[in-house]
Formats: C-alpha cells, sequence, structure tokens
C-alpha cells in the first residue's frame, strides 16, 4: 500500500432522506463503504467505525460512513427503518461514490450491515466486501432483539409483563413496538423475520471476519469457509462492560483483505 | 428538516463534531417563535449522542417544533468527533465522567452555538452522566440559564465499582431470577463469560443488608455534584426527573427534602428505568422536559 494521503474529513446530509454521511477523502480512486450495525449496536460499535474509517482513509482510500434512515445521526424517525430502505440507503451512498468518479467501490459491514454488504454483493458489482461479524440469520436476530425486551421489563416493571409472542401480538395491533426504546415497525420486523439466512453460497466470495469464536462455532458453514477470527479484539455490540475503541488488530486484518488484488 | 452538520475548533485544536436543528423560520402567524434560548442536550457515558435509543434526537426534534434551536454534539474523543479515547472497563468510563473530563467541550460547546445562534441564554439538558458534566459546566458559565437533569446518577467515583444500591441489587436479582432457566445463561456463566464481579456485588449487597448494613451513607455520594447542585439551585432554575425503577432511585428519594430546600425541583416518573424504554415513561419524560 503506498503512502498515505493527506485525508479531509466532513460530514453533511446526502439526498431527499437526509443521510447522515461522514467522508474520509483522500482523492485516492479506491472507496470503501462502511455500512452500520442497527439500534444500540450503532452507538456502541461507533468509535471503532469513526477510527477504522481514519485509519483506512490514512491508508489510501476515500471512506464514508453513513446512518440509515430513522437510525443514528440520520433524519427520520426510529420506526420509519426498514430493511428495504436501508438496502436503498446503502445503494444511494454507492451511486453517491460512483458519482465522484469511483471506479472501485468496496463494502465493509459490521454485524446488520455485514448481513446488508453480503446482500448487496449480490445485486451489484463490488470490488470487496469484507464482513466484520455478520448477522447471519436476520430472523433469529430480530427474534433476539424482541426476546430482551425481558430484561427492558425487569427493569422497568420489577417483573416480565410480556412475553415475545405478546409483543407480536401488540404489534399487530398497534404496528410497532418499543424494543429497548427503539420503536419497530410491523414492516421492519416482518422484513427482518421474513430475510432469507445466509449460507454458504452468499460468503463463498466475501471476506468474513470475525473476534467471537462463538458466532462461528454456532453456525457449521461458516467454520467451512475458515474465516479469519482475530483473537485480541474485545469490541462488543451485545453490552458495555468493556468499550474497546481501537482495534489494530482487525483494522490491519482489513487492510490486508483491502490490499488484495 | 432543518439540521446541519457543524463543527468547531476546541482550545486542543481538536474538532468538535455536531448536529444543529435549526427551528423554521416563521412564517404563518401561528408558527411556534423563534427563541433566544439554546437547548444543548448532553448524552450520557461515552457512547456519543446517538446512545440510549436516540434520546437526544427525539428530544432534539421535539424541541425544534416548539421553536428552539437545539445543538447536539460529540466530545472530542467521542463519536464523530475528533481525538483519542482510551478502552477500558465501564468503570473507568463512569470515573471519567464524574471527574469532570468533559466539561471544557461542553463550555466551548456552549459558547458556540450561543454565538452561532444569537443566543441569550442556553438551556442545558443531560442524561445520567450528561447530566453531571451539564451541572459542574453550569459553575463555570454564565450563559447557562437552566438545567434539566435526568437520571443523574448521585453515587460517587469509589462507589460505582464496589458498591450496589438496594434498588439496584432488587433489579439483578430479579434480573437473575428469569435468568434461571436460560440454558444460554447457565452456559455463560460456566464458560465464564459472566459478569462474576456484578453477581458478587449483587450477594455482597444483599448480604450486607440481610447482617443490617445500612444504605447509602453521605461519604459514598458524589461531593462535587451535590455542592454544585446546591450553588446551581441558588442561581438558576434546575429540575431533576427520575425514573422510579432508577437504580439509584434510593439516594435520590434520600436527597429529594434537601434538593427541595435548594429550590430545585423533582419529579419522579412512575414505571421508568433509567433509560425511559417504554412509551409511557418517554411520552411523560418529554413532557416534563417541554413544561419545563
Amino acid at each position: 500500500m503506498g503512502a498515505a494521503a493527506p485525508t479531509q474529513e466532513s460530514e453533511f446530509y446526502l439526498g431527499t432522506k437526509a443521510l447522515y454521511v461522514s467522508l474520509a477523502e483522500c482523492g485516492e480512486s479506491r472507496w470503501l463503504v462502511l455500512v452500520p450495525p442497527l439500534f444500540e449496536e450503532l452507538p456502541r460499535t461507533r468509535k471503532l467505525l469513526v477510527n477504522a474509517a481514519r485509519k483506512f482513509a490514512a491508508a489510501g482510500f476515500n471512506v464514508v460512513r453513513f446512518d440509515y434512515y430513522g437510525t443514528g445521526l440520520s433524519e427520520g424517525r426510529c420506526e420509519d427503518f426498514s430493511p428495504a430502505q436501508a438496502m436503498q440507503d446503502l445503494e444511494a451512498v454507492v451511486t453517491f461514490c460512483r458519482e465522484r468518479a469511483a471506479r472501485q467501490v468496496s463494502l465493509l459491514g459490521l454485524r446488520y450491515g455485514a448481513y446488508l454488504a453480503a446482500q448487496a454483493a449480490v445485486r451489484s458489482q463490488y470490488r470487496q466486501v469484507i464482513l466484520w461479524e455478520p448477522v447471519i440469520d436476520p430472523a433469529a436476530y430480530v427474534m433476539e432483539f424482541i426476546k430482551s425486551t425481558a430484561v427492558d421489563q425487569i427493569m422497568t416493571f420489577g417483573e416480565v409483563r410480556f412475553s415475545p409472542s405478546e409483543l407480536l401480538e401488540k404489534l399487530g395491533r398497534e404496528g410497532r413496538i418499543l424494543v429497548n426504546g427503539y420503536a419497530l415497525s410491523t414492516a421492519a420486523v416482518d422484513e427482518l423475520r421474513q430475510a432469507r439466512a445466509l449460507g454458504r453460497g452468499d460468503c463463498e466470495k466475501l471476506a468474513l471476519v470475525f473476534w467471537r469464536r462463538s458466532t462461528v462455532v454456532k453456525t457449521p458453514f461458516l467454520a467451512e469457509l475458515k474465516p479469519i477470527v482475530c483473537t485480541n479484539v474485545k469490541v462488543a455490540w451485545d453490552h458495555i462492560k468493556f468499550l474497546e475503541h481501537e482495534a489494530k488488530e482487525l483494522v490491519d486484518t482489513t487492510l490486508g483483505l483491502l490490499a488484495r488484488q | 428538516m432543518n439540521r446541519k452538520t457543524v463543527s468547531f475548533a476546541n482550545q486542543r485544536g481538536l474538532r468538535v463534531k455536531g448536529i444543529l436543528f435549526e427551528p423554521d423560520a416563521p412564517t404563518a402567524s401561528d408558527a411556534p417563535p423563534r427563541h433566544k434560548t439554546g437547548i444543548l442536550y448532553l448524552p450520557g457515558i461515552v457512547l456519543g449522542l446517538t446512545a440510549v435509543h436516540r434520546l437526544s434526537v427525539q428530544v432534539a426534534t421535539e424541541f425544534q417544533q416548539l421553536g428552539y434551536p437545539v445543538f447536539l454534539f460529540d466530545h472530542s474523543g467521542i463519536g464523530e468527533s475528533e481525538g483519542d479515547l482510551f478502552s477500558g472497563p465501564y468503570d473507568e468510563f463512569v470515573s471519567f465522567i464524574k471527574r469532570g473530563s468533559l466539561v471544557d467541550d461542553t463550555l466551548e460547546a456552549v459558547d458556540y452555538f450561543a454565538k452561532c445562534c444569537g443566543l441569550r441564554e442556553v438551556v442545558l439538558i443531560g442524561h445520567c452522566g450528561g447530566a453531571l458534566t451539564a451541572v459542574y459546566a453550569t459553575e463555570k458559565s454564565k450563559k447557562i440559564s437552566r438545567l434539566l437533569l435526568i437520571s443523574p446518577p448521585l453515587v460517587g467515583e469509589s462507589t460505582e465499582a464496589t458498591g450496589m444500591s438496594k434498588a439496584q441489587s432488587k433489579e439483578y436479582l430479579a434480573l437473575y431470577k428469569h435468568k434461571l432457566f436460560s440454558v444460554s445463561a447457565w452456559s455463560r456463566l460456566f464458560s465464564g463469560k459472566s459478569d462474576y464481579r456484578q453477581i458478587l456485588r449483587m450477594v455482597r449487597a444483599k448480604v450486607f443488608r440481610k447482617r443490617g448494613g445500612g444504605v447509602a451513607d453521605d461519604g459514598r455520594l458524589n461531593k462535587p455534584l451535590l455542592d454544585g447542585l446546591a450553588s446551581a439551585g441558588r442561581r438558576i432554575d434546575v429540575k431533576i426527573i427520575y425514573g422510579d425503577r432508577d437504580p439509584g432511585i434510593e439516594e435520590f428519594r434520600g436527597w429529594q427534602e434537601q434538593f427541595s430546600r435548594w429550590r430545585i425541583r423533582t419529579t419522579v416518573i412512575p414505571n421508568a428505568s433509567h433509560g425511559f424504554v417504554t412509551d409511557e415513561s418517554m411520552t411523560i419524560l418529554m413532557s416534563e422536559l417541554k413544561a419545563s
């Protein structure tokens, strides 16, 4: 990889949906789009993504980060988020890169962002697609998320008042439910529950990076694909007992992958 | 939509980045007036301004609709802003905030906000650690005219790592009871992934109380915060909002009378946790904030 070009960082709102975008430009032709996770996983990993973007930019990539509509700093209410909308948002960001004469665009996704990046790779051509700890099965993911309201309910009422199935009934009746304080619409939950899980075929040509061995163990086809497993990364998305904001091994590994032809 | 990305260089030369929510220019006679008072929201801990279910964005949108300019920003080292932040256990970040590490950027943000929007005064709304920073900052700025403090933790630095209030231990006990039938929870326990320290703190708190140990003595509390509140209450309007299920409710209730002597208004929202994660608690929280 050549010498790092000077980078310039700017933030702006993109398009009619007013997506929050951060662009670290270094003037070279290689572009990298970071596809973010969802819900509270986003703030818990935000600093990691910000720092990683700066390292990638220093290594000669124009790096774009963004928040989906209805999430993070983008316009829209939480209940406006939907997987279909998120895919459109990713495509809008890639279009923005291409309009700026990006010849080679790579995607790097974290958790749900990695799932989305894998889906995007089926629809369009990217130089490289790298998945960090991807959500494999969105249906299981959203049900886990809904189940986690049990903790919320104990914290709020001292007991569990609504089971996951009662919450789904409530969603059917009212069109939205609150999970960890995030409003989820019927469309978002239905789309996630009906989304196809990633399979071996989806991942074969993509670069897979994990740091929790348990994720790989739980999904047999992942182990067969021999993904990269970082051993010194403590980044967590599901708790804040330990906050890691720089993950050198993860960033160096990813830079190695990006350098491959 | 009337929000824009903004930034300013702080005294250490780092770019502090944020979002400015500007009220629409009044065009109709019934449009809310543009205010000379601005709202600056301070989130808790160090996860940046989208943490805790985008509470900051929800607050900003509500006040923007009432005609107030609102400023959200990430302190240097946090979120979008420039600067490094250490990695470490949660307790270290709690101490980092309790020591007042975020005050300088907050004061600069108040000045920047007041200047760029032509404001006479700035109201600080802080959640959790953000509420602490708000109180500390108020000591040093005359532009801050009002404090709306959501769930400020009253316990001090040293207590955080070892102690646990009665309400906290009760909550954890309920949580662990719920997990008794969870296979994954047992597997986490036996594979060394559970938070043993938390479990130990809970057991210690329970055993200690059963033996007749007392509740929070004043020595456990965050003295700079209480001093700051006493001083702020004499000078400006201060309101503290707590959820009745907040782990710190016990200490808060113990001080409510004193707060009222300091002319600080207090409200306890029923069925509300530290993070206000239900529709009902969020609705009451927003109306409490707006009523202030």
